[in-house]
């Protein structure tokens, strides 16, 4: 069971208002973080913009790079595996986080994805979604953010669309890590 | 600046063998935990506290795992982790893991969390009864159809129902602190290294 971290990134990007910096001409998506030094795999991240047509601005996310495990293997064969993924949304005075987690049986198949959400300075403001089981996870994901969201002031139109968009944001990531997982 | 190109998940764990752990026998039958293929399965890990913890680095963070021990007498491993904050207390977690000693499946987790600095504590974390029949994982059934054992379909149904678990009531408490994501990254790394436990435990 396999996670293809360049096939991800090209995902992220072929949706509506995506743009993944770095990912055209030849370019995987993937750079070095710039606040560190590490030379670590795991000190890469994706950027990107999303453009929301709803409010006219131009939002910055970053994606760091995914952690996997694989569950316990049975003759030689893992019996599933987990993927788990920080996203950040850029703001002037400190990044809201997005946590979501991935779920995948045997047949690299998607069977859960849940989330939280820690928004800055606004702790009474975060999230957490449940386990999504359904049939359709990454929808469920979209419709059960966007349902908690919706009411919510957060203070500028930039924040507003910034935030409100986190509902397609993760649906977006859920898409784009099941298409990187493969037996 | 040239990036790593990035890699691909290793088909499958593969056990190393820098030493292995005392086998816990209870009645008849017993348990053992591969610490070597354990200490594997972090990415890029080094040794830390002189040969008693692994750190690796996740995002622009670190994490110390330390050596698995058996509690004396039970199917209960007991596994610390820090997250590791420069110039400050670090975070830290101890979790307290059962498992069925007939087919190495993980019955209950049990946990503290207690945040550097301040020493604040979250209540103590209890995921009883891991509920093995959990309709996940396309049914056990679909499992064995995959060529899987009942026992480590068992086995997988117990931890996927436990890791989902364990994460949500983690993230409920954790994510009304600070909004430092290093903290709030240590909910999944905490359920990660529970995954890679179990999958290192096995029957005699």
């Amino acid at each position: 069971m396999t996670f293809d971290y360049l096939k991800f990134a090209q995902s992220l990007d072929s949706y509506t208002g995506m743009d993944v910096k770095d990912e055209h001409n030849g370019q995987n998506g993937w750079i070095k973080w710039s606040h560190s030094d590490s030379d670590s795999v795991y000190n890469q991240v994706v950027e990107y913009t999303y453009d929301d047509k709803d409010s006219g601005e131009t939002l910055g996310y970053r994606t760091w790079y995914m952690e996997t495990s694989l569950m316990k293997s049975d003759n030689g064969k893992p019996t599933g595996m987990f993927v788990s993924v920080k996203i950040d949304y850029e703001r002037n005075t400190g990044d809201d986080h997005i946590i979501l987690i991935t779920g995948f049986d045997v047949n690299g198949y998607l069977q859960v994805a849940q989330a939280s959400i820690q928004f800055n300075g606004n702790s009474k403001d975060n999230l957490v979604i449940a386990p999504i089981r359904s049939s359709d996870i990454a929808l469920s994901m979209y419709n059960t953010i966007h349902d908690l969201q919706k009411d919510v002031d957060y203070g500028g139109p930039t924040d507003n669309a910034g935030r409100k968009s986190f509902a397609y944001i993760t649906q977006l990531h859920i898409y784009a890590i099941t298409s990187a997982v493969s037996v | 600046m040239t990036p790593k190109a990035p890699t691909q998940v290793a088909d499958a764990e593969k056990p190393t063998s820098r030493h292995d752990f005392s086998p816990l026998t209870t009645n008849q039958m017993s348990l053992s935990l591969n610490i070597g293929q354990f200490q594997s399965l972090f990415p890029d890990a080094t040794s830390d506290k002189d040969g008693e913890a692994i750190k690796y680095t996740v995002e622009d963070s670190d994490y110390r795992i330390y050596n698995p021990t058996w509690q004396s007498g039970k199917p209960v491993l007991v596994v610390k982790m820090d997250h590791i904050r420069g110039g400050a207390t670090d975070d830290h977690v101890e979790l307290q893991i059962t498992f069925d000693t007939s087919n190495a499946s993980m019955v209950s987790i049990e946990g503290t969390w207690e945040a550097g600095n301040d020493g604040y504590q979250i209540p103590k974390v209890v995921i009883e009864a891991v509920d093995a029949s959990a309709e996940i994982l396309g049914a056990v059934g679909a499992l064995e159809t995959a060529g899987i054992s009942e026992a480590a379909a068992q086995s997988a149904v117990a931890v996927f129902d436990g890791f989902c678990k364990l994460f949500n009531t983690l993230s409920t408490l954790i994510v009304r602190m600070s909004d430092n994501g290093g903290r709030f990254y240590f909910t999944a790394v905490v359920c990660h290294t529970v995954n890679r436990l179990n999958s290192c435990v096995s029957v005699n």
